[in-house]
């Protein structure tokens, strides 16, 4: 290695633009076939095959919002019962 | 629903969901324009001063209403529901169309509603405000609404979950909440757009703060898709849930005419009729004004003509067993009340009504009354009049005539009724135009998935 690479900044990462999603979706498969795994890619419009092409993790949102919706709904019974039965019962 | 009842075009033949050749740029353009860089229309400008004075005109109704209390209504023994209620169902049946077209067509995947949902979903978001106006101005004293709230106060009272009004406030609450948080997940990325394209400081932050840091990642798009996804099942029951709980505030009570178990679908049927009447109500002068043909194409008003006339067939249903009912059940009040409406006092509205939501959407049926953006446009504002009439009826001819002929009466509404109900017109009218100004009134985003640069991933990935 000679003394003027050296002097250059580690590399960092690599950056590609590219004109069209088939074009994208192509390069994104082939840089996770040649072991590249810390990617991503910036689209103007949602495109599935990127999810696979890039092995994306699985997002855990529905966990959350099932849990969210889990607690909502014991808090409404919770109240109703609550307020109709141990603070005023409306006989 | 099913992809026969709305055929995909030809092979060939250009996708009609979206004019020939546009590509991303051009559908960003088109729509971030209006927005960012077109001179503002005539059109803009008269419409919203037009709603803006019907705006200040409910606020004066209201202040009346505030200082003197709904004396100064028509509503009086035994007609105590009068216009606060015919124009709460109204609305909040309109916001159904909204809900259905975003979420239920979304998740049934029809393509056809991409370029429709956004300002479908603006109008669903706007006519719940009106609707949820009128209960709390009916309620006598506004200023304690309030009491409707669980909440542990001094008093030590707590809302009476068996009453209609309560289960009003969670519904009503609840589905104005979800409109708006789908409304305002599905800009996200268009506010992105306009952050980055727009041009002065105040607009860059005030999109930039509400795009929420949006960089369009795969990571982002992943995560969105599947938000919406979930929004979307949110959504769904409401669309049901809420027109039934409307039609419940009129189920539990026993007055002939209320005390129905169709109400529930009937209620839901007519809320998608109205609905849809007035996306086309809006639809057909924005596309006109706004040159936006190639993105709601002639396909789009067929197909939500198709579904006009489906839902005006269940509605006409609805009726039908209403009267065969009332009959069959062999209860004198029953038959006395069908009797009453056909017949009575207010036969001109029950008629009118039978002419606007039964008669003229038969017209439907016509391939070219299809087609023709014009005569839509008369059929859909005649449906939303026939839709209001249809309240008008349930309300009004069951209350003024029930058990007792001695305590029957009459129901007229005064200047303050509608002044009310206009200006809620007005402040819808208002509030839309204000959206389409500041808003992109079609959702970018997803119509550049419809571009056909986007369709050949499809083709090749199969």
């Amino acid at each position: 290695m000679s003394a003027s690479t050296l002097r250059r900044p580690p590399l960092y990462g690599l950056i590609g633009e590219f004109e069209s999603p088939v074009a994208l979706i192509k390069a994104a498969r082939r840089a996770r076939e040649a072991g590249y795994r810390k990617m991503d890619a910036y689209t103007p419009y949602p495109i599935h095959e990127l999810t696979e092409a890039l092995a994306l993790p699985r997002t855990k949102l529905p966990v959350l919002v099932f849990i969210g919706g889990a607690l909502g709904c014991a808090t409404g019974l919770f109240i109703q019962w609550f307020a109709t039965t141990s603070r005023s019962p409306s006989n | 629903m099913s992809e026969d009842l709305f055929p995909p075009p030809p092979p060939g033949h250009s996708r009609e969901v979206i004019g020939p050749g546009h590509t991303f740029g051009s559908v960003t353009d088109k729509i971030s324009s209006i927005v960012l860089t077109r001179k503002t229309p005539l059109f803009w400008t008269v419409g919203f001063a037009i709603g803006f004075l019907l705006t200040m005109m409910l606020l004066y109704a209201v202040g009346v209403l505030f200082a003197r209390g709904i004396g100064i209504w028509g509503v009086n023994a035994p007609v105590g529901w009068g216009f606060a209620i015919i124009n709460f169902v109204w609305w909040i049946g309109i916001g159904h169309a909204g809900t259905l077209i975003s979420a239920i067509l979304l998740l049934l995947r029809q393509e056809w509603r991409t370029s429709i949902n956004r300002f479908a979903e603006a109008m669903t978001l706007f006519a719940v405000a009106q609707a949820g106006l009128f209960p709390l101005l009916h309620l006598g004293r506004p200023w304690l609404a309030y009491w409707l709230v669980p909440y542990p106060n001094t008093m030590a009272l707590w809302p009476q979950f068996r009453s209609p009004l309560v289960w009003d406030v969670f519904a009503v609450s609840t589905y104005a909440t979800v409109s708006l948080l789908f409304w305002y997940v599905g800009l996200i990325p268009d506010l992105a757009t306009l952050r980055d394209r727009s041009r002065r400081k105040i607009a860059q932050i005030t999109y930039g703060m509400l795009a929420m840091g949006w960089r369009g990642s795969a990571m982002h798009w992943h995560r969105y898709d599947m938000a919406y996804l979930l929004l979307a099942g949110i959504a769904t029951p409401l669309v049901v849930s809420v027109h039934t709980v409307v039609s419940f505030d009129f189920t539990i009570g026993i007055i002939p005419g209320w005390h129905s178990t169709i109400f529930p679908p009937y209620f839901v049927a007519g809320a998608i009729y109205g609905g849809f009447a007035m996306v086309l109500t809006i639809a057909i002068p924005l596309r006109a004004v706004y040159k936006l043909e190639d993105f709601v194409t002639l396909r789009h008003l067929q197909n939500m003509a198709k579904i006009l006339l489906a839902t005006g067939l269940i509605v006409g249903y609805g009726y039908m067993i209403e009267a065969f009912m009332s009959w069959y059940s062999g209860s004198p009040y029953e038959k006395y009340m069908m009797w009453n409406r056909l017949t009575g006092p207010y036969w001109p509205v029950f008629w009118s009504l039978m002419l606007c939501n039964i008669v003229t959407p038969q017209l439907l049926w016509i391939k070219r009354v299809r087609s023709s953006p014009l005569v839509l446009w008369i059929i859909a504002v005649i449906v939303n009049v026939g839709m209001w009439l249809e309240r008008f009826v349930i309300v009004v001819t069951s209350l003024h005539r029930d058990f007792l002929p001695s305590s029957w009466g009459m129901y007229s509404p005064t200047k303050y009724d509608w002044a009310t109900y206009v200006g809620t017109l007005g402040f819808f009218v208002a509030l839309f135009f204000l959206f389409i100004r500041f808003l992109p009134m079609i959702s970018i985003f997803e119509m550049r998935t419809l571009v056909p640069e986007a369709e050949k991933v499809k083709e090749t990935e199969g």
